[in-house]
């Protein structure tokens, strides 16, 4: 029977795109989703090389400053939206139904398009970098009056922005009617693993902010091709209510990229720690306070366009709140560590590096909300230090960490050990090497997105390069480590974790709907 | 969910019969909670948007609300879908019932045959039947492992009704 | 490229443990505060890292002590707890009170920073695509502050010198101990006035007119750069702040004044064309180079050539009203508001005469003063 079983497979089996194209199922679309983010984090990565070669040492060598803005801003847009978002969708999609044991995403057609639109914007996104001018140089904040003078390029970055929010909102509606609506029965809100939580609170503010983003850019277009003047000051418009509009979809934005993040930390600590969560339901209340404080914070990235002063203080004060939910975060993490029996396999090395590294960054960003330190470090490589603190080692190294987890259920095989704590070990201290001497480099007066420096930032500068190029070399190790995954390796079996405990490790739906794990008696 | 009934439990059924219908978690409360956190954040956004002169992001902000109620309004009209099969004898019956649309497939039990391909990339799969140079996939409500089980549990009844 | 020497990356681990004297060579702070202000805000950086600092061991002492004893290879079994109200409770409303401690000195600073009434005297900063402009208020100079780095050094065809990329031709000059009000504009994009010394950084956005103030103690040079993306040359547009003792400020404000009137007088009388293009060959590598580059080649898809270019090799009225309007909408400016009519009239004949473009006419100071004329 079993040989018979194995022909049928081998027989109708269709391969090639059109079953890629089509697929509606929820682990064939994660599993897109991740391919996808991970050659967007190696093309934005090497746009990242290129940026540390030139600024290598002072004076220009490889690049017009022309090109190094494109760079700049293209690697702020693709890592963003091209890498960290659709690596969290993914990990959505692959998780989220065996989490809660709904057999698909609410709407698996829906989730296709979903995720075919990615591609279709990076090809305009990669595009645009032939098109005459050159790519979209004006960072990936895309301020006006710059920005309306652009070329081009500058509208297919707008349509591209415009396709990958609509996929963002597709998926999230798609997320939160998956949770809300396909939880197995018996299955209440305060039961749910965190890394739902996490999901269905950042679906949320994903369909939230959005449409946002898709209408600053439609007024970005308006105001280039169609007459209006909602940001040319010569127009009678206002420069400055473009930050107000980005930033209101920017903060939560920050959050969307880093609560999966905390779910994914979540998940993987208690697990290696062998120990239940500590204090599940406050680190539900925590990442919600978070969402809800990240709508009235936008400000604090304009402390410098000249705000009154309750307008500063006001943004300074809310900023500050935020640390206290994420505090508990931290203070509930260490608080799970203790006295339980802790492992060091890979995927707990990344948890516990993002832990200490994105506290890091947390005390970075308390220190920029606080106005007059944020008016000397605002636009300055400690600004570049702080967000690669929270977004590489907070959201992408809980990607790697997360990827590291969850292989074996994904692909059925143990992945090298060995090599995967090289990879943590290179990207951990590379990563470190690269970004903390930016703190110094802020501090000492040297702005961001400058292809050339004074020669009193010339050491850091360097120490910043060397890192960088191995950090970015660490992550072929990583590609080969997973390839090598997939192709084979030891049977993972159904729980190669033994502190695991969310619903996916065994196999079945909630136990007492699931019907197959002990085959029904067919016989009369 | 999925629910069996085995001839045991009910003799309508002569051999067993397995039901798939979709997880429903109560679709008001849900939709109350989801639109009671929405509705009034986009319409403060709204509003205050409008007042600064920035009157595209107000209509920009109905779009989440149509966007989820659509979305809560689809899947709680699906509520009512499900997809049986049935063994009865020499005949395997598939009963499709979506939305306002039903199928009722009847198959020869002996000819019939049950294919279980896997998908393109990700580990999942998906389950037909095959008869007569035609391929009807079932099993969409379902999740891989509980198709994975049932197209076994299918491939043994079916060759035992053969002997 | 050198390849990256070994003895900086030891350097940068030896920094860490180093004495506070190494540090200083390693700029590893805010640079030394000039007024202040930049004090207060140094001292409050300082502050709020040793608080960040005392939290960062709270936490990681505990996190690591657990890491090392409650290890699974020392058999240490996992204990079964994993709710505790009253420390749940600690630590949301413990670093609630922190906030409040590290707020409270923080508001005081906002609130002088902002303070800016009663100024001695107010100078107009204006940003353009890529130099800034200064007016002083009531004292009827205004003059344009270029990056000096000459281009040689930017590809290194020459050493750089001491002060690369940080020191322009004309530098704002102020008095010490005076209450200065800088009101922040801009013409075209966004910039941002920044001098870490005095902790002034202030947007200039278009359309809208901002304020800072300073009050500098000791006389210096101070340097800073535009700190807002603003296009190609952003990291090539500098400001240098020489602060003068009032007695020192007067007669350079004096000399100034000398130097415009000279300049008034000599843009009356007729300049022979080679005169021109000498002069004009100065202005274009300051303020034109940056895009229409020192071949006049333009670069394809941003800037036009001017090497070949119908509106050069035009008749001399039209090339004037560019240079001098600018084409709005398009990083061209209008230089008429900012070269005088020496400068244009110079330019205007270098780029006829120059490159491929062989006119052999240019254009006088007069005719721009002329221009000038009709536009008031």
């Amino acid at each position: 029977m079993e040989s018979t079983m194995t022909a049928v497979h081998h027989e109708e089996h269709p391969s090639g795109l059109a079953r890629w194209l089509t697929t509606t199922n929820h682990k064939d679309i994660g599993t897109l989703y991740l391919w996808f983010s991970f050659a967007m984090f190696l093309f934005a990565g090497s746009l990242a090389m290129l940026i540390r070669a030139e600024l290598f040492q002072p004076g220009l060598q490889l690049l017009s400053p022309a090109v190094f803005n494109q760079l700049t801003a293209l690697h702020g847009l693709i890592m963003i939206f091209g890498a960290i978002m659709p690596a969290f969708v993914g990990f959505a999609n692959w998780q989220v139904p065996l989490m809660i044991g709904a057999p698909d995403m609410a709407f698996p057609r829906l989730n296709n398009w979903s995720f075919w639109l990615l591609p279709a914007a990076a090809t305009l996104l990669i595009a645009s970098f032939f098109a005459p001018g050159g790519a979209m140089a004006a960072g990936w904040t895309m301020y006006p009056p710059l920005f309306i003078q652009g070329g081009i390029s500058y509208d297919m970055t707008i349509l591209a922005i415009h396709i990958l929010g609509l996929s963002s909102i597709m998926g999230a509606i798609n997320i939160v009617t998956t949770i809300l609506n396909l939880r197995a029965p018996g299955m209440k809100l305060m039961m749910m693993p965190l890394f739902v939580w996490t999901w269905l609170i950042t679906a949320y503010l994903l369909v939230a902010v959005m449409p946002v983003l898709a209408s600053v850019i439609t007024m970005l277009l308006t105001d280039r091709h169609f007459g209006t003047h909602f940001f040319s000051a010569a127009g009678g418009g206002d420069p400055v209510m473009f930050q107000h509009i980005f930033w209101f979809f920017g903060h939560p934005e920050v959050y969307i990229m880093i609560l999966p993040a905390f779910g994914i930390i979540s998940t993987i600590i208690p697990t290696f720690a062998r120990k239940k969560l500590f204090g599940y339901t406050s680190m539900v209340y925590a990442v919600a306070s978070i969402a809800l404080l990240s709508f009235i914070v936008w400000a604090h990235h304009m402390f410098t366009t000249g705000m009154p002063v309750a307008g500063q203080l006001f943004f300074m004060y809310s900023t500050m709140l935020i640390a206290i939910p994420t505090g508990v975060k931290v203070f509930n993490w260490v608080a799970t560590l203790w006295r339980g029996s802790i492992s060091f396999e890979t995927p707990m090395l990344f948890a516990l590096a993002v832990v200490c590294l994105f506290t890091i960054g947390g005390f970075s960003g308390l220190v920029l909300a606080l106005v007059p330190v944020d008016i000397q470090l605002q636009d300055t490589y400690y600004v570049v230090a702080h967000f690669h603190y929270v977004l590489f080692s907070g959201a992408a190294m809980s990607i790697m960490g997360g990827v590291y987890y969850w292989l074996p259920k994904w692909t059925g095989h143990m992945y090298d050990e060995t090599l995967g704590k090289w990879h943590f070990w290179l990207t951990a201290v590379a990563f470190n090497v690269t970004f903390f001497p930016m703190h110094f480099l802020g501090l000492a007066g040297m702005p961001r997105r400058i292809p050339d420096y004074a020669l009193q930032f010339a050491d850091f500068n360097r120490i910043a390069s060397v890192g960088a190029f191995v950090l970015g070399l660490a992550q072929l190790l990583f590609l080969y480590v997973v390839v090598k995954c997939i192709r084979g390796g030891f049977a993972a079996g159904e729980r190669p974790w033994d502190g695991a405990d969310t619903l996916e490790w065994t196999l079945t739906s909630p136990p007492p709907y699931h019907s197959f794990t002990t085959p029904p008696n067919l016989s009369k | 969910m999925v629910e069996i009934v085995r001839a045991d439990d009910n003799p309508a059924c002569l051999h067993f019969c397995v039901t798939a219908r979709p997880n429903s978690v109560s679709g008001h409360s849900g939709w109350l909670i989801a639109m009671a956190i929405l509705i009034p954040s986009c319409t403060i956004a709204g509003i205050i948007f409008f007042t600064i002169g920035a009157w595209p992001v107000s209509l920009f902000m109905g779009l989440p609300i149509v966007g989820l109620s659509a979305a809560f309004y689809s899947v709680e009209r699906h509520a009512g879908d499900f997809e049986r099969i049935t063994l009865d004898g020499d005949r395997l019956i598939l009963d499709r019932h979506t939305l306002g649309w039903d199928q009722h497939l009847e198959f020869n039990s002996y000819w019939v045959q049950v294919a279980l391909h896997p998908t393109a990339v990700g580990g999942g799969n998906m389950l037909a039947l095959v008869s007569h140079g035609k391929e009807v996939a079932f099993g969409q409500l379902m999740s891989d492992e509980e198709r994975e089980t049932l197209g076994r549990e299918l491939k043994r009844w079916l060759a035992k009704t053969r002997h | 490229m050198r390849p990256p020497s070994l003895r900086i990356l030891l350097a940068s681990l030896v920094v860490g443990i180093a004495s506070p004297m190494a540090w200083a060579e390693y700029a590893l702070n805010l640079p030394a505060p000039a007024t202040d202000i930049a004090r207060r805000i140094y001292d409050l950086h300082t502050l709020i890292l040793w608080i960040c600092g005392g939290i960062f061991l709270v936490v990681f002492i505990p996190m690591f002590y657990a890491l090392w004893r409650h290890r699974k290879s020392v058999g240490h079994e996992a204990h079964r707890f994993h709710e505790h109200t009253l420390l749940e409770w600690a630590w949301t409303v413990v670093p609630f009170f922190i906030l409040i401690g590290m707020a409270v000195p923080t508001t005081a600073v906002v609130i002088s920073m902002k303070d800016t009434s009663a100024p001695d005297m107010t100078i107009k900063v204006t940003g353009r695509q890529w130099k800034w402009e200064y007016e002083y208020l009531g004292a009827d100079l205004k003059f344009i502050s270029n990056l000096a780095t000459p281009q040689e050094q930017l590809e290194q065809q020459a050493p750089k010198g001491e002060h690369y990329l940080l020191e322009v031709d004309r530098p704002l000059v102020i008095p010490t101990g005076k209450k200065i009000r800088f009101v922040i504009t801009a013409e075209d994009v966004i910039h941002s006035w920044w001098v870490p010394a005095f902790g002034v950084k202030q947007d200039a956005v278009p359309g809208f007119v901002r304020d800072a103030w300073v009050k500098v103690d000791q006389p210096g040079t101070y340097r800073g750069q535009c700190a807002e993306l603003c296009g190609v040359r952003h990291g090539y547009m500098p400001i240098v702040v020489e602060a003068m003792p009032p007695d020192k400020y007067a007669e350079w404000m004096a000399a100034q004044k000398t130097l415009v009137a000279a300049a008034q007088a000599g843009a009356q009388r007729e300049y022979p064309l080679p005169e021109l293009i000498a002069m004009g060959e100065r202005v274009y590598m300051t303020n034109c180079v940056a895009c229409h580059q020192a071949n006049g080649a333009g670069i394809p898809g941003a800037f036009p050539a001017l090497n070949g270019s119908k509106l050069v090799n035009g008749p001399p009225a039209g090339h004037l009203d560019r240079v001098f309007h600018g084409k709005p909408g398009t990083a061209m400016q209008a230089f008429g508001g900012q070269l005088s009519d020496m400068d244009i009239a110079a330019v205007v004949s270098f780029e006829r005469n120059s490159w491929g473009n062989k006119m052999g006419d240019g254009v006088q100071p007069r005719d721009v003063a002329a221009l000038r004329r009709t536009e008031k």
